[in-house]
């Protein structure tokens, strides 16, 4: 088989290029038409139905011994002293190896095996970054030791975490690292990589400490929110012990359970899953031709290249402006649409409930509410699709990365030599499973959205749904469209 | 009658299907005027397994790398270059120049590999 080098020339490009074929047009024109078809046939299956329960099925895992086995104590702190030792590392390989992209671990670690890696596992497994992360475990060792010097003070000025503030601050980080990952030039340059985790690990550390440390990660930490989104779609959620339960739970749960609710969320949370919806399909957008031809516009505008040309004299790159607004301008269209959509549904719904006698006091922000989280199933298969590819073949480079992370031609493990193999996963498992899983997705989404309906809307559901569901076909047959785009820029 | 126009449609496109199964050499002539391709389409396919000549003359000196395959050439006004290699990864590679800066969109061209 075809290998490709390890170690491409200094000045390399295009860290992460996927290289994968354009869905064929027969491929996504079924999928397309398939997403339509399943959409009635599950709605159908709705209308002969009595009202389905909102609660689904579970089975706690740590009744089997086998399972109380593997997830003990020990193993918990091992892993957790992993990922500290993996951030350390990372930070280090970023601000003192060497600068090449492919031969510093730094790049690979963050853009491949975290940002990726974790994800894929957050949405089909469970929520492990809320098990490893190394800032809270970092945290909750200073703060330990702490305690003991200081005589049982916490690590923590203990602010009461305002409930007006929500998770706006993790809606901001994210929107600066769905930029940094997105639009930023220099995300591939291992020192940037170092020095930005350093700030970011600062900047957490110090919400940690005005306020409750908890209230803050639930809030305020961009990837504590972003993974636990991803994490409601997989099948396994912890369930820490309480009061009256002095056991933990770690149940096993039908895929996507996680994303029912039984309240609406809060209006930033809302705001929040839109943006990651938003960033995600903009990963796939800025790739394709279309974006191209908005770039040259932008370019060829009069107006507009003089203010580009304003801007490149402090040092910004055309097109990266253009890609900045883009960005912005997807995660807006993606709140106003989804707003729309939840507007026209109360619309819709409102003469009907008035006329069967129910008093409708449902505003559109508590419809969106609770709606919002019924989209994400569709936002993880793309995601998924997406990204497999480059999980398969970027991820092959941790190995000779862990004999050699700092770049400085060490062989800790022998594997320095090993040269990525591209060919790895065939075309057709990347088309068939991409259309396959994002149907499937889709279905899921109508599912969760019929039962968010049940709740909202009782027994006019199946009316009240239709809004939703169109806009779930749309951003469905969406991302099967930039999936059968062939890859530009 | 539309009947026979489908059969006949499907009768000459069929030998070139079967001939394009077998791993066939693939020869693409590709000029550069001033750094752009011209008289080429955007993409060039071919099919796995395939033997690629790719035939490379520039009015100017140029440095061009087929991503994928990692293989670079150098072209010059007197000097055309060749690539030449055996289409065995499945993917859609572009061909950049080097020198350029980060973040333009600056394939010459793409190549596609079909399984």
């Amino acid at each position: 088989m075809f290998v490709c080098s390890a170690a491409p020339p200094v000045q390399s490009h295009g860290f992460g290029q996927r290289f994968d074929l354009p869905l064929p047009l027969w491929l996504w024109l079924t999928g397309a038409g398939a997403t339509i078809v399943l959409t009635f046939v599950v709605m159908a299956l709705f209308v002969k139905e009595r009202p389905v329960d909102a609660r689904y099925p579970r089975l706690d895992l740590l009744h089997f011994r086998v399972v109380r086995f593997v997830a003990n104590r020990w193993t918990v702190a091992i892993t957790r002293t992993l990922a500290v030792a993996l951030f350390v590392l990372t930070v280090c390989t970023g601000l003192f190896g060497n600068q090449d992209p492919y031969s510093n671990l730094a790049t690979t670690m963050i853009w491949v095996v975290w940002w990726v890696g974790l994800a894929f596992f957050c949405a089909l497994i469970g929520d492990l970054w809320r098990l490893v992360n190394p800032l809270r475990t970092i945290y909750a060792s200073a703060a330990a030791v702490y305690a003991a010097v200081a005589r049982g003070k916490t690590l923590s000025l203990n602010r009461r975490y305002p409930r007006l503030l929500g998770t706006w601050p993790a809606v901001l980080v994210f929107l600066g690292f769905a930029w940094g990952e997105l639009v930023w030039v220099n995300k591939d340059v291992p020192r940037q990589l170092g020095v930005a985790l350093a700030l970011y690990a600062g900047f957490t550390w110090l919400g940690m400490f005005v306020f409750d440390p908890e209230a803050w990660l639930g809030h305020g930490e961009a990837f504590t929110v972003a993974f636990g989104v991803l994490a409601r779609f997989s099948p396994t959620q912890f369930v820490p012990a309480s009061g009256d339960r002095s056991r933990p739970r770690l149940d096993l749960r039908p895929l996507g359970a996680g994303l029912i609710t039984s309240r609406p969320v809060s209006w930033s949370f809302m705001v929040f899953v839109l943006l990651m919806l938003s960033t995600v399909t903009f990963d796939g957008f800025q790739e394709t031709s279309l974006m191209q031809r908005v770039d040259t516009v932008a370019e060829s505008s009069h107006a507009l290249s003089t203010l580009l040309f304003d801007m490149s004299d402090w040092g910004f790159d055309e097109t990266r402006v253009t890609h900045t607004f883009v960005l912005v301008a997807f995660a807006v269209a993606f709140v106003a649409i989804f707003w729309f959509t939840s507007w026209m549904t109360l619309r819709w719904i409102t003469g009907r409930l008035r006329r069967g006698g129910r008093a409708s006091e449902l505003t559109a922000s508590e419809t969106a509410c609770s709606f919002v989280l019924t989209l994400v199933p569709i936002a993880v298969a793309y995601h998924l699709s997406h990204y497999c590819s480059l999980l398969v073949t970027a991820g092959q480079f941790v190995i000779p990365l862990a004999s050699d992370p700092f770049g400085w031609s060490w062989n800790l493990f022998g594997t320095a030599g090993y040269k990525v193999n591209l060919a790895v996963v065939s075309p057709y498992v990347f088309w068939y499973g991409s259309v396959a899983l994002i149907v499937i997705g889709h279905v899921i989404a109508v599912y969760l959205a019929h039962l968010a309906a049940l709740r909202l809307f009782g027994r006019h559901a199946l009316i009240g749904e239709v809004p939703m569901l169109i806009l779930m076909v749309a951003y469905t047959t969406l991302s099967l469209w930039i999936l059968a785009q062939p890859i530009v820029g | 009658m539309l009947v026979c126009l489908v059969i006949a449609a499907v009768a000459f496109n069929a030998p070139a299907t079967w001939a394009a199964n077998a791993a066939q050499p693939k020869h693409f002539v590709l000029s550069l005027v001033n750094g752009a391709l011209v008289g080429a389409p955007d993409t060039i396919r071919v099919k796995q397994g395939d033997d690629v000549e790719l035939r490379w003359t520039s009015d100017k000196p140029m440095e061009l790398h087929l991503h994928g395959y990692d293989i670079e050439v150098k072209v010059a006004p007197a000097a055309p270059a060749v690539m030449s290699f055996s289409a065995k990864i499945p993917g859609r590679f572009p061909i950049e120049p080097h020198g350029q800066e980060q973040g333009r969109h600056r394939a010459v061209i793409y190549l596609e590999v079909l399984p």
